[in-house]
């Protein structure tokens, strides 16, 4: 992105916000750059059986891609349009190209949201090497105007409900330390917390430093894992 | 579903406001000067539903017909409502009694609601269940069977 670029979006901003909600988000900004490298982990035991079925509402669908082809152009135009159409498309291509699954959520044909999976190798530099079914979540996207609707939860459901369905056996993901509404949206679906890592790339090398492993702390202290859900509750859900 | 299927689905006509909800950090803190400022009477019976993982409790308002008002604390650092909390919580949810919870729900898929949580019995409403949903203009709902089953 473009010097001249990051200046008409501040510029952009300001008008609508005001000074004082752009000075803040300013902020935000740096925080977010300044512990970018920190991200939270989720696991996923696809083999568990999960009590809640995730029912689609009519209106929507969810599409799964296996190549750029099967990607109509209206739909690539909305998914690449919103930020840097070039790297973007780059993206696509390569991700298509590696094995990925594009998934599409649609609300009345209309793309809601999107997101990324691949089985047996991750997209990039991993913090732990992965099996042949074990999947990788990556790259989840929901557009502005179909937020606060928990649009990225019944995607990621649906998704962990289809891949189990097909004989995968664990499913990762990550998000950022600061995405709050991603990290809630995780702790609705079947995912639990498996730590924190702290990850960099030195001369095309990635150093990954756990700086939580929850279970292994847990283990350590002999205490239950925290989100465990109380035995009575677990009665009711089965 | 099909098309004749979907349009013989409409809302439940016994649909019927039960309480409103409102998220605040303690309950304790707050409930009195809740009570006070709405002119409600407060039983002091506060509830801890550990599949929900909240603590409720329940105002009546001066009217008995009219539908209560729910105070709700999170129950623990992964209550769903933590976050609400710490953004200053307020107004949360609105909910709906209804004789037949399934068939509503079905009737609330066919019109976009998403349902984030299905049926699961309720402490706070002697076991009945409860199912969540959010429209799709963003409006968080709880709906409440009217009989246990």
């Amino acid at each position: 992105m473009g010097i001249s670029n990051s200046i008409s979006r501040v510029t952009d901003y300001h008008s609508r916000h005001g000074f004082e909600a752009t000075v803040r988000r300013a902020g935000q900004g740096v925080k977010r750059s300044l512990f970018a490298g920190r991200m939270i982990v989720f696991y996923c035991d696809l083999t568990r059986p999960t009590a809640r079925a995730v029912n689609i509402p009519s209106s929507m669908r969810v599409d799964r891609l296996l190549g750029e082809r099967e990607l109509t152009q209206p739909d690539l135009q909305e998914i690449t349009t919103f930020w840097n159409p070039k790297q973007a498309r780059r993206n696509i291509e390569e991700r298509f190209a590696k094995g990925a699954s594009l998934w599409l959520i649609k609300s009345e044909d209309k793309v809601a949201g999107y997101g990324w999976t691949l089985q047996g190798r991750t997209i990039a530099e991993y913090y732990f090497p992965m099996g042949p079914n074990d999947v990788q979540l990556f790259d989840f996207y929901v557009f502005p105007k179909f937020r606060g609707r928990a649009i990225h939860w019944l995607l990621t459901a649906y998704i962990l409900q289809t891949l189990a369905a097909n004989g995968a056996v664990r499913a990762f993901a990550d998000t950022a330390e600061w995405n709050h509404a991603q990290i809630s949206s995780f702790k609705m679906t079947p995912f639990r917390r498996l730590g924190m890592v702290r990850s960099f790339t030195i001369l095309g090398r990635t150093f990954v430093s756990w700086v939580e492993n929850e279970p292994v702390e847990q283990i350590q202290k002999r205490v239950e894992p925290r989100d465990k859900v109380p035995a009575m509750a677990r009665s009711h859900e089965q | 579903m099909s098309n004749e299927a979907l349009e013989s689905l409409r809302p439940a006509d016994d649909l019927k406001l039960h309480h409103i909800g409102f998220v605040v950090p303690s309950i304790q803190e707050c409930a009195e000067s809740f009570a006070i400022s709405l002119g409600a009477t407060w039983d002091g019976n506060i509830v801890f539903d550990p599949l929900q993982k909240v603590r409720v409790t329940f105002f009546q308002g001066h009217n008995p017909t009219d539908p209560l008002m729910e105070l709700v604390e999170p129950g623990g650092p992964e209550s769903p409502v933590s976050r609400f909390v710490e953004r200053g919580g307020g107004l949360h949810h609105v909910c709906y009694e209804v004789n037949n919870l399934d068939s509503q729900l079905r009737f609330c898929q066919s019109v976009g609601t998403i349902i984030i949580r299905p049926p699961v019995p309720a402490v706070a409403f002697g076991g009945r269940r409860i199912a969540w949903g959010i429209t799709k203009k963003r409006l968080l709902m709880e709906f409440l069977e009217s009989k246990r089953i």
